[in-house]
């Protein structure tokens, strides 16, 4: 076998995108902002699949999204809410325990 | 939630662009619709603007922007989170309504068949089939099953079973439109007007007998050319308002549905006249009412015909309407 199928790691990457997208939305950010911020961190997204991730966020009450219109063409920007601090720490907090139950596992490997 | 931004100037959208978002508009729910156009619009744009810097040409950039979004039905299906899908429970409801429906339908009418009945019990879904020719027969068994299987899936649909996401591909609500289909029209319905109006109009409508010419319209469809007048009128305003606009505007979509239903209606009238044809005294009568005979007839089915596809018309301008509107 030629290395591992890249739609498994993408699988993986998948299961963490919204946690990685949280975790970058500390200060405000736009969509196409976000998506080269996740490419430059190793999540090579597109925006068919970040833009309903963020609707759906948004629609949450996890994110603030505001549209900033003093550029030369209006533009919505992000940002983290009270509520969707406490949801990137609690999910990382979950993140942590499955990478360390993962870890454990693969090091009982025989 | 954040409140749309004002209306602002923005670069012409490339055809790729566009018929992207058409698309999507038509895939959405009219209320969310105008929403999750200027959002994806602008993330478009942000795309388009950093490839640009990167040295792209700017349709090369629209492109890969807007393939970077992927289907607008893949999208429409992860915007709306409500994936519609036939279950399993509502597949085997369905077989099995649709089972016993058709066996109960089949053996009344092959009872009606088999006992001679003379006429319908309930005409167009009950009564029996012919036997001569045999490719009757067979047509008939199809015509139960289809009669059924449409009943039965409007009975679904009224219930709330929407399509899955299998179902064949959803039927666009906005028309292509470039100006110049609005000036090819500006040139055909003047010329159509001329052709139904007095002098021309007696003299194309017509037949020679002996030297003179005999207009052949009956009087009674001739009194509708004010009404076709108006149509092909409002038509004109409804292309010069597109043209003006360089787009289809809220106000030419309703015009359009306007003059469609009238033109429905003015057909369903003109099919129920007595006469379409005033044929010259002059002409035998067994000829006479032969010919008049079958134009009647053609000239009905024309009417008929083209009334069902007006009306179809009709509804899907009055949803792109609603769908415009965002109501």
């Amino acid at each position: 076998m030629d290395g591992l199928d890249p739609r498994l790691e993408g699988e993986l990457r998948r299961g963490v995108l919204q946690l990685v997208t949280l975790s970058l939305l500390d200060t405000r950010r736009y969509g196409y902002d976000l998506v080269r911020l996740l490419g430059k961190a190793g999540f090579d997204v597109e925006e068919g699949t970040l833009y309903p991730i963020l609707r759906r966020l948004e629609q949450q009450g996890t994110l603030s999204a505001e549209w900033d219109t003093n550029g030369a063409r209006p533009r919505k920007y992000y940002t983290l809410s009270a509520s969707g601090r406490a949801l990137r720490d609690e999910m990382a907090e979950a993140w942590r325990r499955v990478r360390d139950a993962t870890d454990a596992a693969l090091e009982k490997r025989p | 939630m954040s409140q749309p931004p004002p209306a602002a100037p923005r670069p012409a959208p490339s055809a790729a662009r566009q018929d992207y978002l058409d698309r999507l508009r038509d895939l959405l729910p009219p209320r969310e619709a105008g929403r999750v156009l200027r959002e994806v619009e602008s993330m478009i744009l942000d795309h388009v603007e950093h490839a640009e810097r990167e040295g792209s040409p700017r349709e090369v950039a629209e492109r890969e922007a807007v393939a970077s979004l992927g289907s607008p039905e893949a999208l429409a299906d992860r915007i709306v989170e409500d994936h519609v899908r036939v279950d399993l429970a509502t597949r085997r409801s369905f077989a099995r309504w649709f089972g016993v429906l058709f066996a109960g339908h089949l053996v009344l009418t092959l009872v009606l068949t088999l006992a001679g009945a003379d006429g319908a019990p309930i005409p167009g879904i009950l009564g029996p089939l012919t036997r001569d020719p045999w490719y009757g027969f067979v047509s008939g068994v199809l015509s139960v099953f289809l009669v059924d299987l449409g009943g039965l899936f409007g009975i679904y649909l009224l219930l709330g079973i929407r399509r899955s996401a299998h179902a064949p591909a959803f039927p666009r609500l906005r028309p292509a439109w470039t100006p110049r289909d609005s000036v090819a029209a500006l040139v055909l319905l003047p010329v159509l007007a001329v052709v139904l109006n007095p002098p021309v109009r007696d003299s194309v409508f017509a037949v020679r007998l002996a030297g003179t010419l005999h207009p052949l319209l009956a009087p009674e469809l001739v009194a509708f050319t004010v009404c076709v007048n108006g149509i092909i009128g409002l038509h004109v305003v409804r292309h010069v308002v597109m043209l003006a606009r360089r787009r289809m505007t809220p106000l030419s979509v309703a015009l359009d549905a306007g003059t469609t239903l009238a033109a429905v209606a003015l057909l369903v009238v003109m099919a129920t006249r007595a006469d379409f044809l005033r044929l010259p005294a002059a002409l035998d009568p067994a000829t006479a009412q032969t010919v008049a005979d079958l134009a009647t007839r053609l000239l009905l089915l024309l009417f008929v015909l083209a009334a069902f596809f007006l009306a179809i018309r009709a509804v899907r301008r009055l949803m792109l309407l609603r769908q415009m509107l965002g109501t």
